[in-house]
């Protein structure tokens, strides 16, 4: 039955000319026969037809019901449509330039940015069944945020839970030189334990991953590479397998290498590609505590057990390990994530959620814009309305008619929108958050991506073109056929709804530019930020990696980094070397209330060299800074920065009294006794960053001489005498000289990891500018569009007017509160909107309250100033009409 | 052009159908028809019959063909399929129940 009724519908289309034949010849025929009813009840001859013509009705219109019957008349009619759209396009190919052009950058840059969302934020993660991959982390108490895991505290998870399938865990990794390839290669080294890759399970392309029992002393020097590394460096060889290879100067033999595409993309700053290599990780007797927290957890769910069941587990073991080992674990938990949720930062996720709604709101200026432009058309059209409808039309077929109109407008708008798209998207990555972006994210535009554009394709349509359909096909409209010249009334009514369109673009346009105002004041807050340090683009910070378990004693590696030092020191142009290792300790202050092991603070523990903070100026408030007799075997001394002495030593000299830090024994990874340190001064907190990042760091400074401590990395900064991009060479080569395997990376002056960490907030202001800027461009555009239009309407009036001595001063006001009125209207009911949307950019400032006044006040006084002159050009047409000319012009 | 008396909503497929269930007639035809069987009482809309043709041959209920008249004039003639005819009882019937239940609910005390 269907399929009869498909083929008799699908023949009907085609002929359509035959069918609606035999309709007419139908409807004759009864028109004939009810004629000669008529004639044979006597009427006469003519009268007999009209009255028969009377009594049937509108032919046309009830031929155009009668062919609705039919079905899919709908295709019939779309048909139909399109061939009539585009015909009324290709004729006004300004209007449809124009329309394209707005809808394509609209839709493209909304087609780019939600790629990044899909990509980031969409798009399961590119392992076997991604969601049932969690991290678990420790809960501080009283949801203070969370920590790493304690070595102890995973074996115990491990061997305790039953919601897992199995655990694994890896160190943050470590960077490291891969020697034997030409100049030492910097490679990032991570230790993961033997069932870590199972978890993600997503494959080798060569060899295999680990198995248990790699992870054992002894059997550990075996290593996987990245596909990306293996491919760059080992020439893509499938020999690789079972070859031997230098990290760090021991040797290690190539076990497998891992798929490419997940495992390969960017990691480290700077773009610089994946070259990662994981070795098993065997934990050594030193490193089985269970309070120093280094490992990041994760966990492959099993099949049917929910998050929450596993939450629930884990906060029984917690409770339970937390009243078994009081001193290290009391208060704490566990965090159970799903790990896709943990690898995008929340900063990333809200500024492109920021972002996308951005754009979605220049694509609404855009497509009010286009509504307007078609209502303005509308009024020519009005008599082709007007005609359709008495030849039979209903409305909803006239609806439809325009709809289709700009459905294709939106279609060819979104055309060009994928090829805008497709080229910013490659400017977006490169200029950008890559930085930010987790290793896993996959930026295409995909099917998902192009779903995405064709429904926003149509919705553009429909809303483009719904609010003009529905007013060109108003009843009254499509009544009158008498209304040759579009009446006031009508007029008036169309003029209304251009008003309103005009308000939404300017409500639209105002928090934009409030967003966009607010972020360039913030950034240059954060720009004339006073900096700590004297003449930044001077000074030069290098990365030296610390070569793991390379340093047998203490004495060895202060040795090492003094000739380092000494040698650097020794290049012409260079004015002063230092050096600082960085670390994390916890601490309490000596003589106050004694706080739980488990619940103490960390601090920013900070071993220098003496000549450190007066290479980077950094001014004493208080006490002095430390010197080059502040040696092993002396008092134990600290500087401390404002914080760390505005936060533990409010209403007292801190100078003289102790801070208890909980030292790490020099090579291992357990915490041991307290050391008390004596403040001997208070400096300023360090602000070579952006403010936002340093802001709270509580700063504690010690030389190296008095607690030499190993951590992933040396920073050495170099103050230069001349321009620091001299140096850029010398420096590495003055190292390798010392060790051919040390790596020297990240070589940068102050200045330039100031506008790199600034990068972020320089995006935003770009991005939000540009939108801003097209949102205000649009609004004119818009303003000056329906003021034009209505002088023009009004011209009659106007000369009117004039006439009856109106001088031009009175026209120019009459023109510019009519046209200025829903501007203001726009901004007024917009305050509220603006005050509510803010609140989502204020994450992103700096120093700027998210309501301050002086940008919305300044934003507000823009955009009215720009409108006024929108309007003020008809204004002053309106004022130079000559009212006999206009009167003439009937 | 008004109804001489209201045809009820929904009535007008089912005295279409009724008709046609005598023979086949063009839409004239069915329109004189329906005066003739209700007496002058019925008369049914050009606007509402043709539509309601279409929609009937449409749902396969009719079927149409092209004939001569007694007068040699060309017409369109519709006749019942079996479809119809069935939706025809159906609509009879329900027809009869629904008048049933309103004549009970009219003449209860």
């Amino acid at each position: 039955m269907r399929l009869i009724q498909f083929v008799r519908c699908f023949r009907a289309l085609f002929r359509k000319g035959k069918l609606d034949r035999d309709m007419a010849e139908e409807m004759r025929f009864h028109l004939n026969q009810s004629t000669a009813d008529n004639v044979a009840d006597g009427v006469p001859a003519d009268e007999a037809h009209y009255a028969a013509l009377r009594q049937f009705g509108n032919v046309a219109s009830i031929q155009e019901r009668a062919r609705e019957q039919r079905g899919w008349v709908w295709l019939e009619y779309l048909v139909q449509d399109i061939g009539y759209g585009v015909r009324m396009l290709r004729k006004n190919p300004g209007f449809t330039t124009v329309a394209v052009l707005t809808l394509g950058l609209g839709i493209g840059a909304n087609t780019a940015i939600f790629s990044f969302v899909n990509g980031v934020m969409l798009k399961p993660l590119p392992y076997a069944e991604p969601d049932r991959i969690v991290r678990l982390r420790e809960a501080l108490p009283e949801a203070k945020g969370s920590t790493l895991v304690s070595t102890l505290n995973y074996l115990d998870w491990e061997k305790q839970n039953t919601v897992f399938d199995r655990l694994a865990c890896t160190d943050g990794g470590r960077r490291g030189s891969l020697a034997g390839v030409g100049a030492p290669l910097l490679v990032v080294v991570r230790n993961v334990s033997a069932q870590y890759f199972d978890i993600f399970n997503n494959g080798v392309a060569l060899g295999r991953t680990f198995a248990l029992g790699d992870d054992q002393s002894g059997n550990d020097q075996v290593v996987i590479l990245t596909h990306v590394l293996w491919q760059s460096q080992f020439g893509a060889d499938p020999q690789v397998i079972g070859r031997s290879i230098s990290l760090d100067g021991k040797p290690y033999t190539v076990i497998g290498v891992l798929p490419q595409g997940a495992w390969d993309r960017k990691w480290l700053p700077n773009n610089s590609p994946n070259f990662q290599v994981f070795r098993p990780l065997a934990f050594t007797p030193g490193e089985k505590t269970r309070d120093a927290r280094w490992l990041e957890v994760d966990a492959r769910l099993k099949p049917g057990v929910s998050i929450d069941q596993a939450q629930a587990q884990m906060d029984t073991i917690s409770a339970r390990l937390a009243h078994a080992y009081p001193d290290s674990n009391k208060g704490r938990g566990i965090k159970v994530e799903f790990f896709a949720d943990t690898i995008v930062a929340p900063e990333l996720r809200q500024s492109l959620y920021l972002l996308l709604a951005a754009v979605g709101m220049v694509l609404l200026i855009a497509c009010a814009n286009i509504a307007n432009l078609t209502l303005a058309r509308g009024a020519v059209r009005e008599r082709e309305v007007a005609i359709r409808a008495s030849l039979g039309a209903g409305r909803w077929r006239l609806v439809r008619q325009f709809l289709t109109e700009s459905l294709l407008l939106s279609t060819g708008g979104s055309i060009f929108g994928l090829g805008v798209g497709w080229i910013s998207l490659s400017g977006l990555e490169m200029m950008t958050f890559s930085r930010r972006l987790p290793a896993v994210a996959n930026i295409t535009m995909d099917g998902q991506v192009l779903l995405f554009t064709l429904i926003l394709s149509v919705l553009t349509g429909v809303m483009c073109g719904l609010p003009p359909a529905l007013q060109a096909t108003r009843p009254a409209a499509m009544a009158s056929m008498k209304q040759a010249r579009s009446g006031v009334s009508a007029g008036r009514r169309r003029q209304r709804m251009r008003s309103i369109l005009v308000s939404i673009e300017v409500m639209l346009a105002f928090a934009l530019l409030t967003g966009a105002g607010l972020l360039l004041r913030s950034f240059f807050r954060l720009q004339k930020v006073d900096r700590t340090v004297d003449d930044p683009a001077k000074v030069i910070i290098a990365w030296l990696p610390i070569p793991e378990k390379r340093f047998p004693t203490p004495e060895l590696f202060l040795g090492y980094f003094h000739q380092i030092v000494d040698r650097l020191r020794a290049l012409p142009g260079v004015s002063d070397v230092a050096l600082r290792v960085g670390s994390s300790r916890f601490f309490q202050i000596a003589g106050k209330p004694p706080v739980d092991q488990a619940n103490r603070q960390p601090c920013d523990f900070m071993t220098v060299t003496p000549s450190f903070s007066r290479l980077l100026g950094e001014r004493l408030i208080k006490g002095r800074l430390l010197n080059d007799r502040d040696v092993k075997g002396g008092p134990l001394v600290t500087v401390i920065n404002e914080t760390m002495a505005r936060r533990y030593f409010p209403d007292e000299d801190p100078i003289g009294k102790r801070i208890l830090i909980t030292d790490i024994p020099f090579g291992e990874q357990h915490l041991s006794r307290e050391i008390p340190w004596e403040v001997v001064g208070v400096i300023v907190d360090e602000r070579m960053a952006p403010p936002r990042e340093t802001a709270d760091h509580l700063g504690v400074y010690v030389t190296m001489e008095q607690s030499p401590q190993l951590s992933n990395v040396a920073l050495v900064y170099i103050r230069s005498a001349i321009d620091p991009s001299l140096l850029r060479q010398v420096i590495p080569n003055a190292v390798y000289e010392r060790n051919p395997e040390q790596i020297v990376f990240n070589i940068e002056t102050l200045d330039q990891m100031n506008a790199s960490v600034m990068a972020d907030d320089r995006f935003h202001l770009v991005m939000f500018g540009i939108f801003a800027g097209v949102a205000l461009v649009l609004a004119v555009i818009g303003i000056y569009g329906v003021v034009s239009y209505s002088v023009t309407q009004r011209i009659h009036e106007i000369g009117i007017r004039a006439a009856l001595g109106a001088n031009s001063g009175n026209i120019m006001g009459l023109v510019l509160r009519s046209g200025m009125a829903p501007v203001v209207l726009g901004l007024v009911i917009g305050l509220p909107g603006v005050f509510g949307l803010t609140r989502f950019v204020s994450s992103l400032l700096f120093g700027v309250g998210e309501h301050d006044p002086i940008t919305i006040a300044a934003v507000a006084l823009i955009l009215a100033a720009v409108a006024l002159i929108a309007c003020y050009i008809p204004a002053r047409r309106a004022a130079k009409v000559d009212p006999m000319v206009a009167l003439r012009c009937e | 052009m008004a109804q001489k008396s209201g045809l009820v909503q929904g009535t007008l497929d089912m005295l279409v159908l009724r008709v046609l269930s005598r023979g086949e007639f063009h839409g004239w035809g069915i329109t004189q028809k329906l005066e003739q069987l209700s007496k002058n009482a019925l008369r049914v809309e050009e606007g509402s019959l043709y539509p309601a043709l279409y929609r009937m041959e449409e749902k396969g209920w009719l079927k149409s063909e092209w004939k001569l008249t007694e007068k040699g004039q060309r017409a369109k003639f519709y006749a019942l399929t079996r479809t119809g005819r069935k939706q025809l009882e159906a609509e009879k019937e329900s027809w009869g129940r629904l008048t049933g239940i309103i004549a009970q609910v009219m003449e209860s005390p």
